[in-house]
């Protein structure tokens, strides 16, 4: 555990000291791992498949919103399609604008859901995107989902039946048309699919806000739950052509990368820096605003002073209780640790060497060290006061100390006698 | 001389307004009913454009059929489904961005109410240095 808190207090130190360059490579790697699957999937256009190109816009993208990553994602599949068929790319265009007015437009904040799906499809792991949506997110990601999974489907059956033609004749481009049109009224698996992703994603949120402990890791666990046996019940009645194997494979990759996210999520929430800019009549203010977090992770170490265990059971029993220091009467109370003393016996315990005599020395220490600052302070008060009056000469410390500690001892005694 | 109390509000304030605070600002500058009805009105038009070109994608689809039969179709009838579709379709997307956008709306307010309060703490600051620095004029005008 002490392990896990030193990572986590490691992590936020160096993601606060290089989040500058940290932020802009996730983006970076996201964005050409995106423009990578796209042209390997698709390739029809030599030129965007270049490595420059790619680097380049990824570079962009590493610098600029995520919506920029989404459309030129988009652009790129356009462009792809239409270096194979004009009027392909056009059938693609119109799909993607119906998809913006139906579904996209309400979460544009979630459009990198849509990209996201068709990437981790083809890495077998698109079920990761619903319980992380439900996990960080909320049900309104059900529509960019759904976008995404539209979207991979969609551009399967295209890459199917994309023939290379630059033809806009209609007696070429109708029984293409057609056969495309058909195939995705066909496709079931677009509403079986994005049906389960917005199952999970509400489950997910739903035992997320539960006021429990361990609510985030019960969630995933739900959401891993009702990803498998809504894909089983789909394919059962209604056949889907997801592959059952892959899918629970998928499922389990998706799960343990969603923890490794959580974890990162509660490393490095509200530990970003912040830099602003502002002003006011005087002056021009450049703020760099770093999040307070706690980083000092406090160290225990056991000393095992027996290895053997040779308590009695008088002892062990003894455990179980705590000490506490009853002022009225001086006593030493023994009050159970669990259970918040409901039940449980409490046991008084008078004089005697027992763990309770340690514990009044203690006090009696500390009610000495605390009498002998205030003897302290009064000496220094009085000398004060004698010195700014005239009557005595700026004593030492050490003899300031003895002449207090005479007079104290003399007025004690004093007492004593009467 | 810089003032720490007010440079620490004004990043406050800052961090808000160019973070998430920039759409509840933009917000707050209509009152409900205007937003959601704004909202509503974009929401029919994205949706008659969507609609539309799932029907001319559907005409070039059915594109031979409907050529081969244009005499004996019932026009009557393609167009009373296709309005009630669209209807249909209207009314679910009408109430979901009524519900969505009042949603939107109302949890914008809440976080809203915090940067107000510390624009007024603001306020109440200049108005104190107004008053310090006017005293201090004064001053300076007595002693001269």
């Amino acid at each position: 555990m002490v392990k896990i808190l030193e990572l986590r207090s490691l992590l936020r130190t160096y993601y606060q000291k290089f989040q500058m360059i940290v932020d802009p490579l996730i983006k970076f790697i996201a964005a050409f791992v995106t423009f990578l699957v796209i042209n390997r999937s698709l390739g029809y256009n030599e030129k965007l498949e270049k490595t420059v190109v790619v680097l380049l816009v990824s570079l962009l993208c590493a610098f600029t919103p995520s919506s920029i990553l989404v459309f030129l994602a988009m652009a790129f599949v356009i462009l792809h399609i239409a270096s194979a068929s004009s009027f392909m790319a056009l059938f693609a265009a119109l799909i993607f604008v119906v998809l913006y007015c139906f579904f996209l437009r309400f979460a544009p904040q979630y459009g990198y859901v849509v990209v996201a799906i068709p990437i981790l499809s083809t890495l077998h792991m698109p079920y990761l995107v619903p319980i992380l949506m439900g996990l960080v997110a909320n049900p309104i990601t059900i529509l960019p989902s759904a976008c995404g999974v539209a979207v991979y489907y969609i551009l399967q059956i295209m890459k199917e039946h994309t023939v290379v033609s630059d033809s806009f004749a209609l007696d070429d481009i109708l029984p293409l048309y057609t056969e495309v049109f058909e195939t995705l009224l066909a496709s079931k698996d677009i509403l079986i699919v994005s049906g389960v992703f917005a199952v999970v994603i509400i489950v997910v949120y739903i035992v997320r806000r539960m006021k429990m402990e361990y609510a985030a890791e019960l969630a995933i666990i739900a959401g891993a739950v009702v990803n498998v046996f809504g894909f089983l019940i789909c394919d059962l009645r209604f056949d889907s052509g997801v592959t059952l194997g892959s899918m629970i494979v998928g499922t389990l990759i998706s799960v343990a990368a969603a923890f490794i996210a959580l974890f990162f999520k509660r490393v490095l929430d509200y530990t970003a820096v912040e830099n602003v800019q502002f002003e006011d009549d005087d002056y021009y203010y450049y703020v760099k605003a770093v999040p307070k977090i706690e980083i000092g992770v406090a160290q225990r170490t056991v000393e095992h002073i027996n290895a053997k265990d040779e308590r009695t059971d008088e002892e062990e029993d003894e455990d179980d209780y705590e000490e506490v220091l009853d002022e009225e009467t001086g006593e030493v109370i023994f009050r159970p640790k669990s259970g918040g003393g409901a039940g449980g016996q409490v046991r008084r315990q008078k004089g005697g060497k027992s763990s309770g005599y340690f514990y009044r020395k203690m006090q009696e220490e500390k009610q000495k060290i605390r009498e002998e600052e205030q003897q302290r302070a009064r000496a220094e008060m009085r000398a004060a006061k004698r010195y700014e009056s005239g009557e005595e000469q700026y004593l030492s410390e050490e003899d300031l100390m003895r002449s207090e500690q005479r007079r104290h001892y003399q007025e004690e005694q004093e007492t004593q006698e009467r | 001389m810089l003032n720490i109390r007010k440079t620490r509000l004004m990043t406050k304030l800052a961090l808000y307004e160019t973070g998430e605070g920039r759409r509840d600002i933009r917000l707050s500058k209509y009152y409900k009913t205007d937003y959601v009805r704004l909202q509503i009105l974009k929401t029919v038009l994205a949706v008659t454009v969507g609609y539309l070109l799932i029907l001319l994608m559907v005409v070039l689809y059915k594109s031979e059929y409907l050529i081969a039969q244009a005499v004996n179709l019932d026009y009557r009838a393609i167009g009373v489904t296709v309005f009630v579709i669209y209807v249909v379709l209207l009314t679910i997307y009408i109430v979901g961005a009524i519900i969505g956008y009042s949603i939107q709306y109302d949890l914008s307010r809440g976080k809203l109410t915090r940067y107000f309060r510390i624009l007024k703490i603001m306020k109440k600051i200049y108005r104190e240095e107004e008053g310090s620095g006017a005293a201090a004029e004064k001053e300076e005008e007595g002693n001269g």
